[in-house]
């Protein structure tokens, strides 16, 4: 793609490699090019670089931030510039860099930003923008976010000054505003290490973590004391950290009680989510509640993670290619047996009507006897190969035809042009089905992945480590028959392909200009190995039946019909 | 990770449907361009895009850390150098989402490209291709970024 010059111009000043010439030809863009919208990102990486290379001018370092935050404005985007510029300050080279002013800034911030005008001007920017006022509450809970980030910048500051009292003072104010903000609950963590309280900075740096948000330097802080605690061990830490989520992120709700049906099929939900993803949050505890509530004879559930909006380490070629398949190119997104719904995300509050929404067209649909009989086996063998077999019986063409005729038409898009081009006229005669063309897949899934992405969640359901055919391909069945399929997995194997592909994608892919994930550890762990059978119509990805099968801890079977 | 404030939603925007299998929720048109245009000489063309309801993109510029910022250019080859892009007003709101001031477009989106017409262009009827990579998200859900491109014909004269 051919940028406009300024872009082209400031994207060649960024690739400088050495720091000092990278200085010179941002500064140089901000000549020839003063109206360009990129100058308010170069400013901030003049400073940056400063900052980063260059500590001992002190002289332009001071003109630099003075620069980014002039005028007097009281606005909120004026005050989270000084707390930007503040913070910078106070966390660049070992101890901070101009404290004195990054002092000045986070006061002046601290002392300008108040519950009144902050709520005054989001509303006039709804307002301008003709968008539903946000409540009180809500702005509410905004404002509490805010300002405790804003005080935990002053407390910050003040550690690098080496005033701990001042420090203490203002961090705990912080925490008393919002103790669940990541920065917040770091900046005690350091506050307290400084202090040598060492059980409260551990307890702060936990907290930090589990919000989502702990910097690597402090994660290896943490660790150092949770070792001095344990008799140099960390090997409960994890289980320890698992209590303490668990604590602090207890079950949204209790999913309500579940009728069987008196016959019907395995359903298969897949789940098309991102540990970065903040709306994916909600569908995944609903996904959660639903494995709680319903046995896998009832229901199989497979998460495809997807790298939207941020990468993901726990996305695949395999997960991505499913998603194509489909069409789905946002998260989060649910199909139940080969159907994508409406698009449905939020938060954990909104889990409970998510779960609702879910197991209402769920238990509609496992209600449909399946014209497919699937009995799946898999065993661990001794070398850590996965084998499993699966054996189909299908029903003739009429019925299977039948079958797929009478599955429930997918939703709607909600453009008015496709309403359009999909509702049929009145008296319009449905054409009937083509004859199904049906394939069965195998997947190998963890049911628990632990991983500490950005969007909070900690334990990841199923997650489809892996496909034995390619997404869309399947083996072949055919109708009026029966079958004995096998695919063979290798755990060890495949954490080498996850491992090479995530090392690749951070190097090299189409989404992002710089990838980094937050952890790479692509280890399979064979006590939460499953295997998931399913066989779908190769034409519209409709699913007939599921199969599940766990391998841990010793053989043992599953089987749906 | 700073919890998302509810009212993310009413920024994120307002319509409780999206899409089952959505196609882009951008459609691309040429609004504005010359009937002709000399060799060497400097031109502008507009591009507009009409954002489904509910859907909103972002402008050419949003702060580190905040989302995905649309991206105009031309492909590579095309007999113009593009100069510079203005964009219509963007809606500029507190992005409780990123924590961060980000402006996004509702409804219409217009980015003027500022061209100079290569001076060995052939004359005769030639084809820009504008490219307009962009991220677009409604109260639930954020696309990934992807290009559309929108051809334009441009006749070229000495």
């Amino acid at each position: 793609m051919q940028l406009p010059a300024d872009r082209r111009a400031y994207t060649a000043a960024r690739a400088q490699l050495d720091p000092a010439a990278r200085l010179a030809a941002i500064r140089q863009f901000l000549v020839d090019y003063p109206k360009s919208s990129s100058t308010s990102r170069a400013q901030n990486a003049i400073l940056d670089l400063l900052l980063a290379y260059f500590p001992n001018h002190t002289a332009e370092i001071d003109a630099q931030a003075r620069l980014l935050v002039k005028g007097t404005s009281k606005s909120n985007s004026h005050i989270n510039e000084e707390e930007t510029v503040a913070q910078k300050l106070a966390e660049a080279g070992t101890s901070g860099i101009d404290l004195s002013l990054a002092a000045k800034l986070a006061k002046q911030a601290n002392d300008d930003l108040n519950e009144g005008s902050f709520a005054k001007e989001i509303d006039a920017s709804y307002s301008d923008a003709k968008l539903p006022l946000p409540t009180s509450a809500e702005i509410h809970a905004h404002f509490v976010q805010e300002k405790s980030e804003g005080l935990s910048i002053v407390a910050e500051v003040a550690l690098h000054q080496g005033n701990l009292n001042e420090a203490r003072k203002f961090a705990e104010q912080a925490f008393a505003t919002d103790p669940t903000v990541d920065d917040t609950n770091s900046t005690r963590g350091e506050i307290a290490l400084a202090e040598h309280r060492d059980a409260d900075a551990l307890d702060a740096f936990e907290r930090a973590q589990l919000y989502g948000g702990l910097r690597p330097a402090l994660q290896q802080k943490m660790l150092a004391l949770y070792r001095d605690a344990h008799n140099g061990s960390d090997a409960n830490l994890q289980a320890d950290q698992d209590a303490r989520y668990a604590q602090l992120f207890p079950p949204p709700f209790k999913p309500s009680p579940h009728t069987p049906p008196a016959d019907g099929h395995t359903v298969l939900v897949e789940l098309f989510t991102g540990s970065g993803c903040e709306p994916c949050v909600g569908a995944d505890l609903a996904m959660e509640a639903m494995l709680a509530s319903y046995p896998r004879t009832e229901l199989v559930t497979l998460a495809f993670d997807q790298h939207i909006p941020l990468p993901d380490p726990l996305a695949n070629p395999d997960s991505l290619a499913r998603a194509t398949q489909y069409g789905i190119i946002h998260t989060p997104n649910f199909a139940i047996d080969g159907q994508t719904l409406e698009a449905a995300g939020g938060d954990r509050g909104d889990s409970e009507k998510l779960y609702k929404d879910m197991t209402k067209t769920l238990d509609a649909d496992a209600a449909r006897p399946s014209g497919v009989e699937l009995h799946l086996t898999a065993a661990l063998t001794p070398e850590g190969s996965v084998a499993a077999q699966a054996h189909v019986t299908l029903a003739g063409d009429d019925q299977l035809q039948k079958e797929i005729a009478i599955l429930p038409v997918p939703p709607l898009p909600a453009t008015p042009d496709a309403k359009v081009a999909t509702t049929p006229a009145p008296d319009a005669v449905p054409a009937p089905p083509a004859a199904p063309s049906l394939t069965l897949n195998f997947a190998l899934v963890e049911d628990e992945v632990r991983y500490a992405g950005e969007n909070g969640i900690r334990f990841h359901r199923m997650v489809v480590r892996a496909l034995a055919k390619p997404a869309g391909q399947g083996f072949a069945l055919t109708s009026g028959s029966s079958a004995t399929l096998d695919a063979a997995f290798q755990p060890a194997e495949i954490s080498k392909q996850l491992s090479a592909y995530l090392d690749g994608y951070e190097k090299h892919n189409e989404r992002f200009e710089n990838t980094h994930f937050l952890a790479k550890d692509t280890a399979i762990n064979p006590a939460h190995l499953k295997v998931v059978a399913w066989v779908e119509n190769a034409a519209d990805h409709r699913v007939l039946q599921a199969a599940f099968v766990s391998l841990a801890p010793a053989k043992s079977t599953g089987e749906a019909e | 990770m700073i919890p998302m404030p509810r009212y993310a939603a009413a920024l994120l925007l307002l319509s409780a449907t999206a899409y089952a299998a959505p196609k882009s929720p951008a459609q691309w048109h040429v609004k504005t361009v010359p009937a002709a245009a000399k060799a060497g000489t400097k031109i502008a063309i507009t591009v507009s895009g009409q954002i489904d309801p509910g859907w909103h993109l972002y402008a050419l510029e949003e702060p580190e850390g905040g989302p995905i910022a649309t991206v105009i250019g031309l492909t590579e080859g095309d007999s113009a150098d593009l100069l510079s892009v203005d964009e219509s007003k963007p809606i500029v709101i507190d992005d409780p989402l990123f924590h961060l001031r980000t402006g996004f477009f509702r409804g219409t989106a217009d980015f003027t490209l500022h061209l100079r017409v290569d001076p060995s262009a052939k004359p005769g009827l030639n084809h820009l291709h504008v490219l307009i990579r962009f991220q677009s998200c409604n109260d639930q859900v954020c696309l990934p970024p992807h290009t559309d491109t929108v051809e334009v014909p441009l006749n070229v004269t000495r």
